[in-house]
């Protein structure tokens, strides 16, 4: 849950305002975003207009105005066009709030999915993506099979994936990835 | 969550009033105030150079207009960058209609005001009625 101030509270407990601001999502935040991404792209509004299939005119109108009154299949178009997803779905207003309060750059303007899925695909073969379960924020050395092949990272104990068995200082717990694989690690900080 | 690249500030009067946080209570329509909410929260994590029209303006060399159309009237909030600290300052909002502001000498009064504020930065904090 985002942590919201008491005047935002105010505001959105307003109906008609509640509206504005959701509106406002679909009109200036696209707006933003697709003049971010398009930069960080280094296209043109003709090259991006050309990869999208429509206009530069239409390209400029969204950066001035959003998404308002175009249709899912052009707004699809745009996306594809720079090979990211869009998504058209009912959500709640706290997961929209979520969105909103994520104040990052990285919120405007990120890689391609074919970027991302690569780098995906090397994460998800790599041990030092292994995270497991208890002691947030401690800091594990993982051994990783031989002793010449030691790799310490900070592991993330939230995800259900791995499971850690119990472990103290002297007995380094040892998780299991998917029930498979398995590593030791030791504790450090 | 990540940071934004700009933290806005406004400037306070010698009485210590936020001229930008009045004008938004007191001058604003709510229509206005929730586009103005979402105009700042856009360029907070907006890149200097995608600062463009419609949302911004460069009007000289030394300051800016955030800009805005709400409730039928053009809106606009006057200030400038200040790079070193990753702030941008806003000096005096105004309403506009054809070349007339409200309030009158909005705009005329901005190198002043901007003047007034680098000589004593203790007249310029954070302004936060955007940020959810």
């Amino acid at each position: 849950m985002p942590n919201i101030s008491s005047s935002a509270f105010q505001k959105l407990k307003d109906p008609k305002r509640r509206k504005r601001f959701i509106a406002n999502q679909i009109k200036n935040a696209f707006a933003f975003q697709v003049r971010a991404l398009r930069k960080a792209r280094e296209m043109s509004q003709q090259e991006l207009a050309k990869e999208a299939d429509t206009t530069q005119a239409l390209i400029s109108r969204i950066e001035r105005n959003g998404a308002t009154n175009l249709s899912v299949k052009t707004l699809q178009k745009i996306a594809d066009a720079f090979d990211v997803a869009l998504v058209v779905r009912l959500e709640p207003i706290d997961r929209l709030l979520q969105w909103v309060d994520d104040l990052s750059p990285e919120a405007m303007s990120f890689p391609t999915s074919a970027k991302i899925l690569v780098e995906m695909e090397v994460a998800a073969k790599s041990p030092s993506k292994m995270e497991a379960g208890t002691a947030t924020g401690s800091t594990f050395r993982v051994i990783e099979g031989t002793a010449s092949r030691v790799i310490q990272r900070t592991l993330d104990f939230d995800r259900p994936r791995l499971i850690a068995s119990e472990g103290t200082a002297e007995t380094p717990p040892v998780i299991t990835r998917e029930g498979t694989d398995t590593w030791q690690i030791q504790k450090i900080s | 969550m990540g940071k934004p690249l700009w933290v806005f500030m406004e400037r306070v009067t010698p009485s210590g009033r936020g001229v930008v946080s009045d004008w938004y209570e007191k001058d604003i329509e709510a229509e206005a105030q929730d586009e103005f909410d979402d105009i700042l929260r856009n360029l907070a994590v907006t890149p200097r150079d995608l600062w463009v029209r419609p949302a911004y303006d460069t009007m000289t060399p030394e300051f800016g207009e955030i800009r805005f159309f709400a409730n039928k009237l053009q809106h606009r909030v006057f200030g400038f960058f200040l790079r070193e600290t990753s702030q941008y300052v806003m000096l005096v909002g105004a309403t506009k209609k054809g070349k007339n502001y409200t309030p009158r000498d909005a705009l005329t009064r901005v190198p002043w005001y901007k003047t007034t504020v680098l000589t004593d930065r203790k007249l310029i904090r954070p302004y936060a009625k955007h940020i959810i």
